[in-house]
């Protein structure tokens, strides 16, 4: 076994109290009172796809990676250490391997539950066996379904999302809200039936307002499965994250996409959005820390930095 | 170097003087973990999934192929893409379809296939969706459109047809060996869930003719792959040639 390989990189936006903080680095907290200081945890999936077991060992690109049991010890782990930790998922929990085939998405959930997920959204693949098949599994679901963009009326999943929903980490205000594909031409229409795909951006920018206006979020993260990016013209968590005002961080799925370390967007109000996603099938977890201060935003600019750390382990 | 620290510090006891309720972030830090066996399995998951896991072993570890080589997708052709048309082009006949070409989409290829023994899971995680086989019948000018539509996209799996991807038309286009011809009707035996439009698949609004079968296409590919193990053959496929860029 070969030792982790660190690979630090900083990102740093633009400001000269945030370069002050930067340049303390991780020692602020030595520095200054702890209760100056309070950071909070995000880990993060998306694109599991019923992979319960790690990669079979049969020498193909992935083996012997991901597996919930192995992301459950790490959750743990990691929830040891850390006093506020948010676990997200973003989308198609289900399909992919026989587990999903023989008992519907009821495993997924179940050990989603036990590893305290806190909330997901649906990825068209959760549409697979029909709204029914996904309402079937929430029994079993001890985290709630966020959805700002389906309008679910006249279906099964009518009463079962909520728009958003707002936690509360030791004082730390965190507003998720999450957005969802559009379905027509990519899910067999009798298996969403009537629900209907509304604009995800009107939405966002809707929710974002609420949460950072009205309910005085500390920070706003979006779930979503609209996808990284494309390359003709269509909603993305990049285009999407150029447009809005108060996001924080995009939390995104669907296609896949690899990303060790998160995409910087400057956003409408001129501050930095993060996208993020990290490939499918459990392979990675994504853990992204925030440390918070008390201060006046008024005075000083909003700044933001991002330090990276990277595990390769390698079998 | 004394002084600047000291400016540091004080700029940040600024930053940080001013209070107010509202909390702001003022560092992130972001980390990659990846679920690899080097992390020990958690014992209350793994006694959860364990007679999950013992029923699916029971029905799902027997071997159903063996394979020469790894076989991947790729495009404009690939191995997964023409192992899986050419089944489903067999697997039609077997069944008594009547169809001229298989088409699929290459999103469809959900995971690659290894060497050696195929078991039967993997034919369930590369096909895991429960589609069925459906015939679509096209009039001549949306055959054009229909090869066009897979140029376009970079090439799909298809089998019993060739052509030539020329910018993001398709030229030179054989159905079986013959040259396509524009006066005729053709039928395409696909999935559900292309025949619905799915990814992308508008083309197959113009369908003028439509028959849906009760076969899975997976069982298209179990079927394919039971003969060649009947008759000791390994599975081989090989790219032929059947999509081109010119």
């Amino acid at each position: 076994m070969e030792e982790s390989k660190l690979n630090r990189r900083k990102f740093l936006k633009t400001g000269f109290s945030g370069a002050a903080l930067l340049a303390l680095g991780l020692n602020c907290e030595s520095v200054f009172a702890k209760d100056d200081f309070k950071k909070l945890t995000i880990l993060h999936t998306n694109d599991v796809h019923s992979r319960i077991d790690p990669f079979p060992q049969d020498g193909s690109r992935n083996a012997g990676r991901g597996g919930v049991a192995p992301r459950a010890t790490l959750i743990n782990k990691i929830r040891a250490e850390e006093p506020n930790v948010l676990l997200l998922d973003a989308g198609d929990i289900f399909q992919g391997t026989p587990y999903f085939n023989l008992w519907g998405g009821e495993l997924e959930i179940k050990m989603m539950s036990m590893m305290g997920y806190d909330a997901a959204i649906m990825g068209n693949h959760d549409f697979d066996n029909g709204v029914e098949g996904f309402v079937k599994q929430l029994p079993n679901a001890n985290f709630p379904i966020i959805n700002s963009n389906y309008d679910f009326r006249d279906t099964l999943m009518e009463g079962q999302s909520i728009p958003y929903k707002i936690f509360n980490k030791q004082g730390i205000k965190i507003g998720v809200y999450g957005l969802g594909i559009a379905l027509d031409g990519l899910v067999n229409p009798v298996q969403y039936g009537n629900t209907k795909y509304l604009d995800p951006l009107e939405k966002a920018l809707k929710y974002e307002q609420e949460l950072k206006r009205e309910y005085k979020c500390d920070l706003v993260i979006c779930l979503s499965h609209l996808g990284y990016k494309y390359k003709e013209q269509k909603i993305s968590d990049v285009v999407l994250a150029s447009n809005l005002y108060h996001t924080d961080l995009i939390i995104g799925g669907h296609t896949h996409t690899f990303l060790s370390v998160p995409t910087s967007i400057r956003n409408k109000s001129g501050n930095e959005t993060l996208v993020n996603q990290v490939g499918f099938a459990g392979i990675n977890l994504g853990r992204i820390d925030y440390v918070f201060s008390s201060k006046n935003s008024k005075k000083v600019t909003y700044t933001s930095a991002l330090e990276v750390i990277e595990n390769n382990f390698k079998i | 170097m004394q002084k600047s620290v000291l400016n540091l510090c004080l700029i940040a006891s600024l930053f940080l003087g001013a209070c107010s309720q509202q909390l702001h972030v003022n560092k992130t830090e972001k980390q990659l973990y990846p679920i690899t066996v080097e992390l020990k399995s958690d014992s209350s998951m793994e006694a959860f999934v364990s007679p999950y896991r013992q029923k699916l072993d029971s029905i799902m570890n027997d071997v159903v192929a063996v394979s020469a080589k790894e076989i991947p997708k790729g495009r404009p052709e690939g191995l997964l893409n023409n192992f899986f048309a050419d089944a489903m082009y067999q697997s039609g006949k077997d069944w008594n379809l009547k169809f001229d070409f298989a088409y699929t989409n290459y999103g469809g290829l959900r995971i690659p296939l290894p060497k050696g023994n195929i078991y039967r899971y993997k034919i369930f995680e590369l096909m895991p969706f429960e589609n069925a086989v459906t015939l679509v019948t096209f009039k001549g000018d949306d055959v054009q459109a229909f090869f066009d539509f897979i140029a376009a996209g970079g090439g799909d799996p298809i089998s019993g047809a060739s052509f030539v991807i020329d910018g993001k038309k398709a030229v030179e286009i054989k159905i079986n060996g013959e040259p396509f011809d524009r006066s005729k009707n053709y039928t395409v035996l696909t999935s559900d869930y292309m025949a619905n439009g799915g990814d992308g698949g508008v083309i197959f609004n113009k369908g003028i003719g439509r028959i849906d079968s009760t076969h899975k296409l997976r069982d298209a590919l179990l079927l394919y792959l039971d003969k060649k193990q009947k008759a000791g053959e390994k599975l081989n496929p090989i790219n032929d040639g059947r999509i081109k860029i010119k």
